[in-house]
């Protein structure tokens, strides 16, 4: 049960709509990774009510997450084989709902430990460009220059 | 019971382009009371309900929730005080979410999330959801779910954040014997031991507990009966509101039988001369 205290801080914090339009400029979806949007989505005619975030690419509400952090679940996802639904067929949809979930543990880790507010993270942040993983591809002329030096 | 006025409704109406959806609703609901909506599809209840819950306006008359009008500075608190389960209103909303998400949005009285949830509110969504045996489902997208299995996440949407009001639009829909039986039970203990005031919308006679004591009939969005159970549920009106002779009885369990002689009335209810 919520205390008085938690529950007017719940209510009366901020204008949701500000933070909201706020978390849509800096936040990605979870799921994609794609830019998220604030959209009216009930009939009630008060807009603290009717907005929410909103992914159009795939068309859910969607809090979403600091962009650093949909970068890195990605990654975990693909190049560790993290799976999360192993009842279920692996496709794109799997793959999205894997990289959601690591998401949630990033944000959870993060939000507990102090370096995440609503307002992103409280310290700077260097993401990891994962170049190792990558296909690198150097030209013949680019090898040789490397061999020489 | 109560004297407190939680629900009050003056002339309410609600229109669509030329169309009257809701036409000069005077409704009131006392703390503690539990009322039975009643009525043929596209009689008004669904619209009736989310008008209440604050998820649609109305075009004019009053709305009073726990003796306000909602405003844009009350309304995501008054929300949340309301538990409302509707299918045929989320299903609309929601599609891809998963069911902790959801859940966890019954917090905030919107639809989406919010930063300040805390590991207690997620726990205690975990363990309504296990209760309503949703356990292996938490993470699962909505629209990946039965229609019985996205109830019952509704369900414990709308109990998390222990409501005033509980409004069930049809919650028997889709659910199996079991998740039925577990669901009107779980009703019956909040109307009975958590104090909330229960309306309760259905279709099904069976589904008619004893403790809804109030009734409101509603017909092409007006009010056509309302009062006591007792007085409104007799073969009389519920004859009158059907257009068709009906028997209405009680069962040893105090639960409302009918019978109706519908060989002409198909188109209405789908329904042909056994006992609903």
């Amino acid at each position: 049960m919520m205390s008085n205290n938690s529950v007017n801080q719940l209510f009366c914090s901020e204008n949701r709509v500000e933070t909201l339009k706020r978390r849509a400029k800096r936040c990605r979806c979870k799921f994609c990774g794609g830019k998220l949007s604030v959209k009216r989505i009930s009939l009630s005619e008060f807009e603290d009510a009717r907005i929410e975030l909103y992914c159009d690419a795939c068309q859910q509400i969607e809090y979403g997450v600091e962009p650093e952090i949909y970068q890195s679940a990605e990654n975990f996802v693909d190049n560790l084989e993290f799976n999360h639904y192993p009842d279920l067929d692996q496709n794109p949809r799997t793959r999205r709902m894997n990289i959601a979930k690591v998401c949630e543990i990033m944000a959870w880790g993060f939000k507990n430990t102090g370096l995440l507010t609503e307002d992103g993270f409280t310290a700077p942040v260097t993401c990891a460009d994962h170049s190792l993983d990558q296909c690198l591809i150097i030209t013949e002329d680019e090898l040789a220059a490397e061999t020489e030096a | 019971m109560s004297d407190e006025v939680i629900i009050q409704t003056k002339q309410l109406c609600l229109q669509s382009g030329q169309r009257y959806l809701l036409r000069d609703i005077d409704w009131t609901v006392k703390r503690g009371e539990h009322w039975l909506v009643f009525g043929m599809n596209g009689s008004g209840k669904t619209t009736l309900l989310s008008t209440v819950a604050g998820f649609k306006s109305p075009t004019s008359g009053k709305l009073e929730v726990f003796g306000q009008q909602y405003s844009n500075q009350n309304i995501l608190k008054l929300r949340s005080k309301i538990g409302w389960v509707s299918g045929s209103f989320f299903e609309k909303c929601y599609s891809h979410e998963s069911a902790l998400h959801i859940v966890l949005s019954g917090l905030f009285g919107t639809l989406g999330i919010d930063f300040s949830i805390t590991d207690g509110q997620i726990r205690q969504a975990k363990a309504l959801l296990r209760e309503l045996r949703m356990g292996d489902k938490m993470d699962m997208p909505f629209d990946f779910m039965s229609k019985g299995e996205q109830q019952n996440v509704l369900i414990a949407r709308a109990l998390i954040a222990n409501p005033e009001i509980l409004v069930l639009d049809e919650p028997g829909t889709g659910l199996d014997v079991y998740a039925r039986e577990h669901m009107m039970r779980t009703v019956r203990e909040l109307a009975e031991q958590r104090q909330a005031t229960v309306i309760y919308v259905t279709h099904y006679p069976e589904e008619i507990q004893p403790f809804l004591s109030r009734t409101l009939l509603l017909q092409n969005g007006r009010v056509f009966a309302q009062g006591s159970t007792e007085e409104v549920l007799t073969a009389e009106t519920i004859s009158s509101l059907l257009h068709e002779p009906v028997i209405v009885r009680q069962d040893t369990e105090g639960r409302v039988r009918m019978v109706l002689d519908a060989a002409t009335a198909v188109g209405d209810i789908c329904y042909t001369g056994r006992e609903v």
